[in-house]
């Protein structure tokens, strides 16, 4: 059986850094959980960990601090920045810093669990590992095998059209993440293709009428407004 | 009723008022030159020039007939008084006329009763003509008065007062240029406040009172700002606050229900902690989250059209006519919140005929969000610019009543403005105006 991932998890708050030991701890992930950038330091010259969650708010050392004093020695792993500010301009300020991704707070468990499961995903194809294939996500009570492009419903097959299946499939091949409509586009028209074209939208809504209880309030394929669309699953490795 | 009189104008009322003082002066300091100086000069002339007289009637009088008459002749005199000329030929000088006057008063009062002056005013020349006794018979003579009695001072002090105004306007204008600058950078200063910028500290370098008004502004402006500061690290403490037991709730939920689960229970409530989530936003919005960001020339037709694809996405067709724009200097995240906030609106509100045009003019670049169905009025919406109101057709519904406060503040924030109008046909139209 495959080694699990060592996550280091650095919270100033004694609570939710518990729980989310706890949590991740019941995804299969190895978990340390720490309290202040001194902590951290003490176990990353110990051993080796695959990924950090790191807070952002935090006293005396913020997040952003801790992040850029990590890279500057040179410390290549994915982290993963936590923050409860929904200001997009700290959410450049976190990714230029050298944060890999970045999640607001309060955000959705399955998301954290998701993202991590991406930036180890994609350390591993980055590193040459041969082992990485194809996954399978999970939204709600469907099954979404991206290899395969079959989603079934507890179990059942579930009918979807090709147009339709061709973009579940591009948003299902980075789940989490923004999906831009002009990406979208390219995929299902080639290159020639009309600001103006609904069609996208379109089909996005048929699909939303198929996997979504109320397709006004998506819970799966989210909008990202003025950009895309997103895909909120969770991967089964 | 001085105020009535008085120019609205700062500048015309220093003018007016610099000018009447000037007059004022003049009139006053001519009053005391011609009682206290020029008066008793002439009655002193008048004085000396009857005692000449009397001595002079007194010689000739006492001359025997023959040789009075020779050097009476001799004077150019006569017997006969003088013809009187028709009064008031020639010009009118008050002020020759007031010290003929005055001098002819106090030769009169001096001169002996049988004595007796008269002034002849024959146009171009003017004698003086005294009465005389040569060897006991009344005689006539003549004294041409010259120029430079006659020589008048009122032009001069007309001209001085002239000049003196013109002077006083002037320093009117330049006094006023000293207040009018500041005053207008203060102006200005309000104005950038009143669209939610912090304006540059005005300079204090000038003169005391006017730097004593630029301080206390600079004071207020800093106060002001240090209110936003700490209304923002307030909303941002309680938004954090509020986000971190949230994502406690969340993440006890998953660790409590098995995997997989998914029925109304979890939507209900997943689908409040999203609500609670988007009131949190909203505050940060209000709190001006946005003023961070840095605005960049963007397309407006493009962030349009995404948009109204994004909410083709969720069901809701919008109907676009996109003109040509030029280039609008905005924060792309603001932007896109106050545009997707005023089309929500259309949606929850107007319901049909959904429709978004945007056109140009000389300054400005519009957008505006139409519908069919809004039955508020505009009035109505006027209202609802302010924070935390809410309308009529808002009932029973959950909301922070900071839609419009948030996208009004945007608008502002950007330069533009934000307006209501009824649509031709029925329902509501919101225009967005940018510079551009």
């Amino acid at each position: 059986m495959e080694q699990a991932h060592r996550i280091i998890v650095l919270d100033d708050e004694a609570e939710l850094r518990n729980m989310l030991q706890r949590f991740l701890t019941g995804h299969g992930f190895q978990v340390r959980a720490v309290a202040d950038g001194k902590q951290l330091n003490r176990y990353l010259q110990r051993e080796p960990y695959d990924l950090l969650v790191l807070d952002l708010m935090m006293e005396p050392e913020d997040g952003l601090t801790v992040c850029r004093r990590l890279r500057a020695e040179g410390q290549t792993m994915p982290i993963l920045m936590l923050t409860a500010k929904g200001d997009p301009a700290d959410r450049v300020v976190g990714l230029d810093t050298g944060a890999d991704d970045y999640l607001a707070k309060p955000f959705l468990p399955d998301e954290l669990v998701a993202r991590i499961r991406a930036l180890l995903r994609r350390q591993k194809i980055a590193a040459g590992d041969p082992t990485v294939t194809s996954q399978t996500l999970r939204f709600g009570d469907f099954l979404f095998d991206v290899g395969q492009q079959t989603l079934t419903r507890g179990g059942q097959p579930v009918e979807v059209h090709s147009a339709q299946m061709l973009l579940l499939h591009a948003l299902g091949s980075s789940p989490n993440r923004a999906v831009s409509r002009e990406n979208l586009l390219a995929r299902a028209r080639g290159r020639d293709h009309d600001a103006l074209d609904r069609s996208i939208d379109v089909q996005i809504l048929r699909l939303r009428q198929i996997v979504e209880e109320d397709p006004s309030k998506p819970r799966f394929i989210k909008t990202v407004w003025g950009v895309g669309y997103m895909l909120v699953a969770g991967v089964n490795a | 009723m001085m105020r009535g009189l008085l120019p609205r104008s700062l500048l015309a009322r220093n003018i007016v008022l610099l000018v009447i003082l000037v007059f004022v002066t003049q009139a006053c300091s001519l009053y005391v030159l011609l009682h206290y100086v020029q008066r008793p000069r002439v009655e002193r002339a008048a004085t000396v020039f009857s005692h000449y007289i009397s001595l002079m009637d007194r010689a000739l009088d006492a001359l025997p007939p023959d040789q009075a008459r020779a050097a009476l002749a001799r004077m150019g005199g006569q017997a006969t008084p003088p013809v009187d000329d028709a009064p008031g030929g020639g010009e009118v000088h008050p002020f020759r006329t007031w010290q003929r006057d005055v001098f002819m008063r106090a030769l009169h009062r001096h001169l002996a009763r049988e004595t007796d002056v008269r002034w002849q005013d024959s146009g171009d020349e003017e004698k003086l003509w005294i009465q005389v006794h040569a060897a006991g018979m009344p005689a006539w003579i003549a004294l041409p008065m010259t120029a430079d009695v006659q020589a008048s001072g009122i032009t001069a002090a007309i001209a001085l007062s002239v000049a003196l105004a013109v002077l006083a306007a002037l320093t009117g204008y330049l006094l006023q240029r000293h207040i009018n600058r500041p005053l207008r950078d203060l102006a200005q200063a309000a104005n950038e406040i009143h669209a939610g910028e912090m304006p540059d500290p005005l300079p204090t370098s000038g003169p005391t009172e006017i730097a004593e008004v630029s301080r206390a502004f600079n004071e207020m402006t800093e106060a002001l700002q240090q209110a936003e500061k700490t209304r923002a690290l307030m909303l941002a403490g309680v938004s954090h606050d509020i986000r971190t037991p949230l994502t406690k709730l969340r993440l006890a939920m998953a660790m409590t229900l098995p995997r997989g689960t998914d029925d109304a229970f979890v939507a209900s409530v997943e689908g409040y902690l999203d609500h609670i989530d988007t009131i949190l936003q909203q505050f940060m919005d209000y709190a001006g989250s946005g003023e961070k960001e840095a605005p960049l020339p963007g397309d407006l037709n493009a962030l349009v059209s995404q948009l109204a694809a994004d909410f083709a996405g969720l069901g809701h067709e919008f109907d676009l006519d996109l003109g040509p724009l030029r280039p609008v200097m905005y924060r792309p995240t603001s932007m896109l919140r106050m545009l997707m906030n005023l089309m929500q609106n259309a949606i929850k509100y107007g319901k049909t005929g959904l429709f978004v045009r945007t056109w140009q003019d000389a300054q400005q670049a519009h957008v505006a969000i139409c519908d069919r169905g809004s039955a508020v009025d505009v009035a109505e919406l006027e209202q609802l610019r302010a924070p935390f109101s809410r309308g009529s057709n808002t009932q029973g519904e959950g909301g922070t009543g900071l839609g419009l406060a948030i996208v009004d503040r945007i608008a502002r924030l950007h330069g533009g403005a934000l307006s209501f109008r009824e649509r031709e046909g029925g329902g509501l139209e919101v225009v967005v105006s940018l510079p551009a």
